[in-house]
C-alpha cells in the first residue's frame, strides 16, 4: 500500500550539479562528483515517478544549472509525453532564443527564474552579466506570451543583506515584465554547507532539552522535506534531501529502488542514528530548529515565546505530513 | 546549559571584548587610510580566538549588526580568514557598517581571490577587465 497517496509531492531530478553562476548564498563549491545525468537515468527517474499512485510533478533544480544540460528540451519532451508536468529552475543566463524556442516546443509546464537581485547587485551576488540575463528572460516572456502563456513563470527571491529592503521593488519589476508568481525565501544553511552564523552548528548544547520539548508536546523529530521534496541526484542516487549539498547521504540507486521503497529507507534513516548525517548541521532539521531557538533565547535575541511558536509550527507541519503518510509508522 | 556551552560563550564574549577594545579608538575612515599589512594565513584551529571572532562576526552580519560584524571580522580577515575577507568585501561594497568604498571592496575581493575563492576571482577579473577597457 502506498504511503503517500493523498498528497501531491515534488520530484527534483538533478540534471547537473555544475553551474555557470557563483552565487554568494550558494554552497555549490562543496558539491562533490560533478556531472550530468544520463538519458537512461533521467528516463528511469521519470518512470519511477509514474509508479506512484499519485504522480508527482517534476521540477529539476538540483544543485546546478539545468540549462547547461544539452538534453534539457529532450528530457522535457519525454516527461510531457508521459503526462507529467515538468519544469525547472534556472538563473536564465543561458536561455538563448534558440533554447527558449526548444523549451516552448517541448511543452515545459513551469519555469522558476532564480534571480534575487538586479543590476550591479546581481553581478556582485551571482557573478553573471545582468544585461544578458534580463534580455534572456524578457525575450522568453515575450515568446511565451506570443504562444498564449503555456509556461507558468515564477521568480524565486532569496532574501539577503543586499536585497532585503529592495525586494518589493524587484517584485514590481518582474511583475510588470509578466512574471506570474513569486517565491520568497530566507537563506538556509543548506544542510550545514553554508555558514549563516547559527549557534547550534558550533555547539553541541541543548540536544536533550530540544528532544524533551518535542516529546512533551507529542512531536517527532522526522523532517518532512525528504518525503515531500523527493530528490534524485544526477548520478541516479536518491538522496535524503536537495539540501544535502555535500551528498553525505546517498540512499541507493533509482535503478534498484522505487520511490516507495525509498520512503521506507528514508523513514528508517531517522531512527537508525540519532540524526541522519545529512541533517546533523541542517537548520531545517526539527531538533536543530529548537536547539537554535534555545541558544537565541539564552543569548537574549529571542523571547521564550519562540518555543511556543515553533511547537505550533512543527505540529502543523507534522499533521500535514501525517495526512499524506497513510500507513501507521 | 552544559559546561561546554558556557565555555564557548565565555570565549566568544572574551573575543568580542578584546576586538572591540582594540578597535574602539579608530574610525572606519581612519582604518581605510591605514596601510594594509600582509598577514600570514590564520590558523585552521577551530578553537582559536580568531575563529571564535569569525563565528560571532558572521552571526552579527546575518543579524544585520554590521558595525559589530566589521569590528569582529576585520582582524581575522587581515590574518587570512577567507569567510571574514568575503564579508568585508560585501560590507565595503554595500556600505554595511562602514562607508561604501570601491577600493577597499576590491582590496578584500583580491585577498579572498588570493585565498582561493572562485567567485571573488571571477569578480576581480571582471572589474579589472572593465578598467582596462575603460582606458
Amino acid at each position: 500500500m502506498a504511503r503517500f497517496q493523498r498528497g501531491m509531492r515534488n520530484l527534483d531530478i538533478e540534471l547537473t550539479n555544475r553551474c555557470n553562476a557563483q552565487c554568494t548564498f550558494c554552497p555549490r563549491d562543496q558539491t562533490p562528483d560533478q556531472g550530468f545525468i544520463s538519458e537512461d537515468t533521467f528516463k528511469k527517474s521519470v518512470d519511477r515517478a509514474l509508479e506512484l499512485e499519485l504522480t508527482p510533478k517534476i521540477h529539476s533544480a538540483g544543485q546546478g544549472e539545468p540549462t547547461l544540460h544539452p538534453q534539457l528540451p529532450e528530457f522535457a519532451r519525454y516527461a510531457h509525453s508521459k503526462g507529467i508536468d515538468f519544469g525547472f529552475t534556472t538563473n536564465g543566463s543561458l536561455l538563448t532564443e534558440e533554447l527558449a524556442e526548444e523549451i516552448l516546443d517541448a511543452q515545459v509546464s513551469h519555469i522558476v527564474f532564480s534571480i534575487s537581485d538586479l543590476d550591479e547587485d546581481y553581478e556582485e551576488v551571482y557573478a553573471l552579466n545582468f544585461d544578458v540575463t534580463r534580455a534572456n528572460i524578457m525575450r522568453f516572456l515575450d515568446m511565451n506570451e506570443a504562444r498564449g502563456k503555456p509556461v507558468r513563470t515564477n521568480v524565486s527571491l532569496v532574501a539577503h543583506d543586499l536585497n532585503r529592503h529592495k525586494l518589493p521593488q524587484y517584485r514590481k519589476f518582474w511583475k510588470q515584465a509578466g512574471i506570474d508568481e513569486f517565491m520568497n525565501y530566507e537563506q538556509t544553511n543548506r544542510g550545514g554547507a553554508c555558514d549563516i552564523g547559527l549557534y547550534f552548528v558550533d555547539n553541541d548544547g541543548y540536544k536533550e532539552e530540544a528532544a524533551g520539548i518535542l516529546a512533551s508536546n507529542g512531536l517527532h523529530h522526522v523532517c518532512g522535506v525528504p518525503f515531500i521534496m523527493l530528490f534524485i541526484g544526477w548520478n541516479g542516487q536518491y538522496y535524503l534531501c536537495c539540501n544535502d549539498y555535500r551528498k553525505l547521504s546517498p540512499l541507493g540507486s533509482v535503478f534498484d529502488h522505487s520511490i516507495e521503497e525509498m520512503d521506507d529507507i528514508k523513514w528508517n534513516k531517522f531512527f537508525e542514528d540519532e540524526i541522519p548525517e545529512a541533517c546533523k548541521n541542517c537548520d531545517l532539521d526539527v531538533t536543530n530548529k529548537f536547539r537554535e531557538a534555545l541558544f537565541e533565547i539564552e543569548a537574549g535575541e529571542s523571547s521564550p515565546d519562540k518555543i511556543d511558536l515553533l511547537v505550533t509550527e512543527t505540529r502543523e507541519q507534522q499533521e500535514s505530513l501525517e495526512q499524506i503518510y497513510s500507513v501507521a509508522k | 546549559m552544559n559546561a561546554f556551552a558556557v565555555s564557548c560563550l565565555i570565549i566568544v564574549a572574551a573575543a568580542v571584548v578584546v576586538f572591540l577594545a582594540r578597535k574602539r579608538s579608530t574610525t572606519p575612515q581612519q582604518r581605510q587610510a591605514e596601510p594594509e599589512p600582509i598577514a600570514a594565513p590564520a590558523t585552521e584551529n577551530p578553537e582559536s580566538p580568531l575563529n571564535d571572532a569569525v563565528r560571532t562576526g558572521v552571526r552579527a552580519f546575518m543579524k544585520q549588526h554590521y558595525e559589530e560584524a566589521f569590528e569582529l571580522l576585520e582582524p581575522p580577515a587581515r590574518q587570512g580568514n577567507l569567510k571574514a575577507q568575503q564579508l568585508l568585501a560585501k560590507m565595503y561594497y554595500a556600505g554595511h557598517g562602514v562607508p561604501a568604498d570601491r577600493e577597499q571592496y576590491l582590496y578584500w575581493l583580491k585577498r579572498a581571490a588570493d585565498n582561493g575563492d572562485k567567485p571573488s576571482k571571477a569578480k576581480v577579473k571582471k572589474i579589472e577587465q572593465g578598467r582596462t577597457e575603460a582606458h
